[in-house]
């Protein structure tokens, strides 16, 4: 465990998000705590007493660096955010964001740029993973800048989803960092074909009321004819993400398989394309509980990253009013004489 | 002076200030006045005459400050020009010539639109400007040989 990151949510209420966030930490070798102020500590899935807790003059006195992650004036963006070794990462509640108190007590902001204007901030806990993944783990740039961000944008398979709510919170964080359309292999029906409670849950996961994502079901073990296809994954297998490049445009295939059912080995990946290379993600702990949302979220992220954003508009500068002057013209000057040296001490 | 230029002159002038400031500088070609988009007129504090000016005059400059009523005194040794203002002849320059011309400036701008833009070229500015002080000016002249 490494002592030296804190994980804190500050008034976290949904007690799955809480769990999912301890797993996240545990992904980094970070501790995590909570403020709660919600009844956390109440829930069935912390009875008896199961919830760290913290207050904010702890955080204060255990770190010395508080870096918030919320979508706060003048957050600066977690890519290329280099936090040193000792900090505290704190998020804040589902809806409402980080409190007045710890909003002040942070000494850093950050975020995690948004690419939607409808879905403006992603699930706590996938948020969480990202934040922990930019500032624990390896150094990377910042968000490139580009003209054509969409150009460069891969199209991305979620394969084998085993769970309705982590392929919602999935489906959320593809449209919040700008996928437009997502192919989904269902295999395993947790998102077509249904049940109603099961399609219910799944669909406030992925915030479907303002999550104009096109979502493409794809039959199980279909072929496609993609020049090129990643695989991503949490297994330390090829290249690590940041070091390949993820924004090849549509003609590249980005697969991010869900790997909590261990059907990964024996996947037949060469299905999908011509040119098959599996990417990892660089986490510092080997075994840790796995979430689907937080493994794929980490990863769109760092997509996201290298495809980029546009540049921003300059404001225009306003125009400044005319002057008009009025003074003597410029003063001619007298026509000089010239002296010859000799000359110069009579003169 | 203000009055007789009439309402629909300065309509919309927002202040006439007498600033200190840019007359001052030693050796620097002395400023008048000026006109701020939109509506403030600036008439520069002038120094005591008479002025001592590094170098000679343009010919039309000189022509334009007797007219007013100085006088010029080249001094050829020294490389300056002596610039003289008797009786009251500055105050008078200030208020027919420079104070007029800026008003010029503002009736041009404001009526054409009210906005803080360059509506016309600086050249066409400056000889609207230099216009309607001559005939605001050959009008005051008139009416006050008429009241004598």
């Amino acid at each position: 465990m490494n002592s030296s990151v804190t994980l804190v949510g500050d008034a976290i209420e949904n007690p799955a998000n809480a769990l999912t966030m301890i797993h996240a930490a545990a992904m980094f070798g970070a501790a995590c705590r909570f403020r709660d102020t919600k009844g956390l500590a109440d829930s069935v899935l912390f009875a008896g007493g199961g919830l760290p807790a913290i207050a904010g003059s702890e955080v204060r006195a255990l770190h010395s660096r508080i870096i918030a992650c919320d979508n706060l004036p003048g957050a600066g963006d977690v890519y290329g955010f280099h936090a040193g070794p000792d900090f505290a990462l704190v998020v804040g509640n589902e809806r409402r964001g980080l409190s007045h108190e710890f909003a002040t007590l942070a000494t850093h902001r950050v975020q995690v740029p948004m690419q939607s204007r409808r879905i403006d901030c992603l699930n706590v806990a996938a948020a969480s993973a990202v934040a922990l993944y930019y500032l624990c783990g390896p150094r990377s740039g910042p968000m490139a800048t580009r003209k054509d961000p969409a150009s460069c944008r891969p199209d991305l398979l979620l394969s084998e989803p085993a769970d309705h709510f982590e392929l919602g919170s999935t489906i959320r964080s593809a449209a919040g960092l700008g996928w437009q359309r997502v192919f989904v292999e269902d295999r395993h029906k947790v998102w077509f074909g249904c049940g109603r409670a099961v399609r219910s849950e799944g669909r406030a996961a992925a915030r479907r009321g303002k999550n104009e994502m096109l979502l493409i079901p794809c039959p199980a073990q279909a072929s496609y004819a993609y020049p090129r296809v990643t695989v991503v994954t949490h297994r330390r297998i090829g290249a690590p993400v940041d070091r390949m490049n993820l924004a090849g445009g549509p003609s590249h295939l980005v697969v991010i398989p869900d790997e909590s059912r261990g059907e990964f080995a024996c996947e037949n990946w060469a299905r999908l394309g011509r040119k098959i290379e599996f990417a990892h993600l660089r986490l510092p702990a080997v075994e840790f509980p796995y979430h689907y949302r937080l493994v794929a979220t980490v990863a769109l992220a760092e997509i996201s990253r290298q495809v980029g954003r546009r540049p921003a508009m300059k404001a225009p500068r306003a125009l400044r009013p005319p002057i008009y002057d009025r003074a003597l013209e410029q003063l001619a000057a007298v026509a000089g004489e010239i002296v010859p040296f000799e000359d110069l001490i009579d003169y | 002076m203000l009055r007789s230029v009439g309402p629909l002159a300065l309509y919309g002038v927002r202040a006439i200030e007498l600033v200190r400031g840019r007359a001052a500088r030693a050796g620097a070609a002395p400023a008048f006045g000026s006109y701020r988009v939109p509506g403030r007129i600036v008439l520069y504090e002038q120094p005591l005459p008479p002025w001592r000016l590094p170098g000679s005059l343009p010919p039309a400059a000189a022509r334009r400050l007797e007219d007013a009523g100085a006088i010029l005194t080249p001094l050829r040794d020294a490389g300056a020009t002596l610039v003289d203002w008797p009786d009251g002849s500055l105050r008078r320059f200030m208020l027919e010539e420079v104070l007029l011309h800026e008003v010029g400036h503002h009736v041009l701008q404001h009526h054409t639109g009210k906005r803080p833009v360059r509506i016309a070229r600086t050249r066409d500015h400056e000889a609207f400007a230099a216009g309607f002080a001559e005939k605001e000016r050959a009008a005051l002249l008139q009416r006050s040989r008429a009241d004598r």
